[in-house]
Order: C-alpha cells, then structure tokens, then sequence
C-alpha cells in the first residue's frame, strides 16, 4: 500500500479521521480569520480631486462630472457615437481625425491597485495602456498629496497573492488570447502582432484600455489579481475564468519571468532645417493640429480657452494661446504671472517651447525633469515636427 | 445660430465650422492682417450691431479701432479708439497684444513718447505680437533701430505691404 506522500494526509484509518476531524477545526478557525475584513473607510481627498481636477477625464465614484466644454473625453465620445450635435458630414470629417481622448479609465477599480504604486504613478506617470494614446498627465502634485490620494483611491493595501500553477496560467493565457488586448512587454507570451491585430475587434474601449501587463505585480494589489480576472469590472471583458484557473493566471502574470527593456535612445534635436519654414506649416502641422485644444482664444472658443490658458490640472493660468500668430508671439505667463517670450532661449541656449517639447521624450523615458513635458498627458510630437518649430523660431518666426 | 448657443472648448473647430460671428470675425482679423482695409471694413460692417457674446462683442470693436488706425482714416473718426484700447489694455495688462494695440492707439492718437515706451519694452522682452507692432516701432526709431524694426516687420508680416514706413 502506498504511503502518502509529503505533504499529503493520510486518512485512512481511525487516527486519520481524527486527523481529519482536527484538520476541519483547524481551517475553519482558519476561515474565520481570513475572510475579508470590512473595507476601510477612504482617506477624504475631495479637494486634491477638485484641485487637480480629476473628472476633467475620469469618473470619480460620488463626484459629479466636468461639465463637457472642460471634459477632455466626453465630446469625442459623442462624435464617435453620433450623438454630438452636429451635421453629419462634420462628425463624420472629425471622426477621422479623432484618435486621442476617446477613453479614460473609471477611477472606480483603482481598489485593486496597490497604493504605493498609485502614489509613484502620480508623480511619474508612465504608459500603462499601449493601446491608449492619451496618458496620466504629470501633475503638480506634492508627495504628500500623491499619497493622500492613493490612500483615498485604495483604502486597503494589503494581502497576499493566491497560489496558483504558473504552467497553467500561461496555458489559459494563451488559450484566453490575452494577448488580443493585453500586452506583456518583456513576457515569453507577448505578442505584438496579436496585439495589433486585436485594435479591429467590434469592442475598441476594452482594447484600448487593456494595460501592459508587465507591471500587473507591481501595480494590482496581490489579493486582488486572481479576484479581479474572475470578476472584472470596468472596461475588462468577464471570460468566465473560474477561481482556480484564475488563481492560475494570476500566478502567471505575477512570477513569469519578464526579460528587462532596452533604455530608449537618448533624445536630441535635429539639425536646424536650411529650406524656409512659415508659420502657415507650423500652424497646420503642429500647433493648430494639437496645441490649441488646450491653449486657446477664450473669445473664439466661448469657452474659457483651456487649461493651458485659464488654467487647470492644478496648473495656474498661463494665458498661452497658439491659435494665432499673433497669439503664440505674445508668449505665456511665468511662474509669477508676468508676461515671457516662449521663444526666449533658456541657459543651455533651447528655446522655452522647444525645451518643453523635448521634455515630454524626456518624461517617456523616465526622466521628470523641472520643465513640464508638453503635450500634456500625449504622446510627444514626433522629432521632425520639433525640428520644423524649431527651425521656424530660428529663421525669425516668419509669416 | 447653434454655434452661439454651445460653449465648447475641446472641439474650437466646431466653432469655425457653426458660428458664423466667428467664422466673420476670423475673417477680418485675415484681412487685416494682409494690408486688405477695405474689404475688411465691408466684412466688418456688415456684421450685426449687437452680438450676445460679451467677448466676441468686444473683439469686434478691437477690430474696427484696428481698421480705423491701420486704414489711416480721418482722426476724428478715430477719436474712441485710444480710450477704447486704453480700457482694453487695463483689464488685460498681460496679454501683449493689448498693450501693442495700445501704443497703436498713442501714435495714432499723437503720443509717441507713450507709444514708443510700451513697444520698445515688448521689443526687449521678445513679446511684439506681430508685424504692426514693428511699424510702431520702426516710425518712432531712427538709423540702425528704425531698419532693424523694418527687417523684423518685413519677416514677421503676412503683406510686406505693411511694412512701408516713410522717413520721418
């Protein structure tokens, strides 16, 4: 007769019944102290929420959203889905135009996220969505804040991660084809390819707000990965994923071993362009393309000209408006609210706007210098197009 | 009109494509810009007497003190433009284009020495929000300052028309 093995019961015969009989007291006393404590109450943080000006782009659970001529999603949304008033061949020229700001993710779920991690995002926001052009923008957000903020966002951070068959998990990884939506940069399983295969699938928003799954162990609270694949809410599809098998899975994306990145090449300006550059091809490429949406005209917009010019995010009024000639050649405001050239060259001889530029490359690798990186919250202008603005500012801004 | 009735900030061209105060609006400041006074004052005339929009309506009158000074128009016609771009300039000290518009105004109006101190402190501070700005400066500069404002206006203009200055 075989005997168990290590770290088996052996239950045969009278002794192991009782073993049994013990083992069962055992793990319900066990029970009784695992089960789930009541949720903490959250750390009050409604004026950070109201100061940086959260639901601008969020859903915030108990706050009211931003009215739509400050919301920076809600007027794609309605073009996309046809209810924006508007004729139609308006919304369907805007359609095709519209890529950035379609989705933002519900600050609701943020409970599955661990809160240190929630608090570094904050003062170094990274891409946590490849498939989401629009990122966290950096904030001006003091350590302490950040921190208010992430205990408010995650009341409980605790908890281990459930155990599970990393084997496995990687088999329904790929049985599931997580990777349709889910990059994991660095993973055996990832795949580019499917990936981008999967941005045509008939639902966009649960593609385009799948997260790299490289940082899932470091930024979802370990007792809540396998729970939140089983149950998911928000944006992530529910694929029926049993408790063991999400327990599997869980493992998986948590230990798979994950091959480090390559640090992005370090960047720097291109050589000045000698052809002749105008404001007309600066305006139509760069600035009236992008910029304005945030640095306006309050009079044209009827609006309040947008927060890089009223003010907002936290950010005080800069009065920038780059709607114009006249209106990018009368610069923004300094930190004391007094008038500056934003061509003005800075110490190392950088023009401001090009330094602000730059900046944003800068804070995709990692680096948050003391320059705020623009576009705020996008992805940074392609170097050829810092080049031609750059170029302009050097041939004397010409007409 | 919709567009009047929509504040909407995300989307500005919705307001190029329905307002048409804007659109008008948009489209004097280009003719003005390019040395075409008269067309501009036909647009401008044409545009209704009374607009909802305080900044809008506000806009349109900077334009015609603009045309009245730019399109050299008898000075007693021009006489409410220096106490308009005066009010103008007090509830928007930081906003450059106030202050050019302004010392526009003093030339116009006979104060050089008001109308030189404020542009030659945009010109210093790299803040002259366009070619006219440059005019200004070039009729109230001699020698070496007076071509150097006419090689900036000549660059920084959409008509180079406009930069024209007789030797005074």
């Amino acid at each position: 007769m075989p005997h168990a093995r290590e770290g088996e019961v052996d239950l045969r015969g009278t002794e192991g019944l009782m073993r049994l009989a013990i083992a069962c007291l055992v793990l319900s006393a066990c029970s009784d102290r695992t089960s789930p404590p009541p949720p903490k109450p959250r750390v009050d943080a409604s004026d950070l929420i109201a100061k940086y000006e959260c639901t601008r782009c969020h859903d915030v659970p108990g706050v009211a959203e931003a009215p739509r001529d400050k919301h920076c999603v809600r007027c794609h949304q309605q073009i996309h889905d046809g209810t924006f008033e508007a004729a139609p061949e308006h919304l369907a020229k805007w359609r095709g135009r519209i890529t950035s700001l379609r989705w933002a993710p519900a600050l609701a779920a943020a409970d599955r996220l661990r809160r240190d991690y929630i608090r570094d995002f904050l003062l170094a926001p990274h891409d946590v969505r490849p498939g989401l052009p629009a990122e966290m923008p950096r904030l001006k957000l003091s350590p302490d804040e950040a921190a208010r903020l992430a205990a408010h966002l995650s009341p409980d951070d605790d908890g281990v991660l459930a155990d599970g068959d990393i084997t496995k998990g990687e088999q329904l990884f790929r049985s599931l084809a997580c990777a349709r939506c889910h990059r994991f940069t660095g993973a055996s399983v990832d795949d580019a390819v499917l990936h981008a295969a999967g941005r045509d699938q008939s639902k966009p928003a649960e593609w385009a707000l799948a997260p790299d799954l490289r940082r899932a162990r470091d930024r979802i609270r370990p007792s809540q990965l396998a729970a939140w694949i089983a149950a998911p809410r928000g944006a992530m599809p529910n694929l029926g994923v049993p408790p063991a098998a999400a327990r599997d899975l869980a493992a998986f994306i948590s230990r798979t071993p994950l091959a480090g990145l390559t640090a992005p090449p370090a960047v720097t300006r291109l050589p000045l362009l000698e052809r002749p550059v105008l404001w007309a091809e600066v305006e139509a490429k760069v600035f009236r393309d992008l910029c304005w949406h945030c640095h306006a005209v309050p009079d044209y917009a009827r609006g309040d000209g947008g927060p890089g010019n009223s003010g907002g995010f936290g950010y005080a009024p800069r009065g920038l408006d780059v709607s114009s000639y006249a209106g990018i050649s009368s610069g923004s405001l300094d930190d004391h609210g007094e008038p500056r050239s934003i061509f003005a060259t800075l110490p190392d001889g950088t023009p401001r706007v090009i330094a602000h530029l730059l900046a944003r490359h800068a804070e995709e690798a990692g680096a948050f210098g003391p320059i705020v990186g623009m576009p705020l919250g996008l992805p940074p202008l392609p170097l050829e197009e810092i080049q031609l603005v750059d170029s302009w500012i050097a041939q004397g801004r010409p007409q | 009109m919709l567009g009047a009735l929509i504040a909407l900030l995300c989307v500005n061209e919705y307001q190029l494509s329905y307002d048409v105060v804007v659109q008008d609006l948009a489209q004097v400041e280009k003719l003005i810009d390019s040395g075409s006074y008269e067309l501009a004052r036909k647009e401008l005339d044409s545009q209704p007497s009374w607009i909802a929009d305080e900044g809008l309506r506000q806009r349109l009158r900077d334009l015609g003190g603009l045309l009245a000074m730019r399109a050299k128009q008898p000075k007693q016609s021009v006489g409410w433009v220096l106490p308009h771009f005066a009010s103008r300039h007090r509830t928007n000290k930081k906003d450059p284009r106030f202050t050019a518009w302004l010392a526009e105004a003093y030339l116009a109006d006979g104060h050089p020495t008001q109308a030189l101190a404020l542009v030659t402190d945009l010109a210093n501070k790299d803040l002259m929000p366009d070619a006219f700005a440059y005019v200004v400066l070039a009729k109230l500069s001699t020698g070496e300052a007076r071509e150097s404002a006419l090689a900036a206006c000549r660059t920084r203009a959409k008509a180079k028309s406009i930069c024209v200055v007789p030797k005074g």
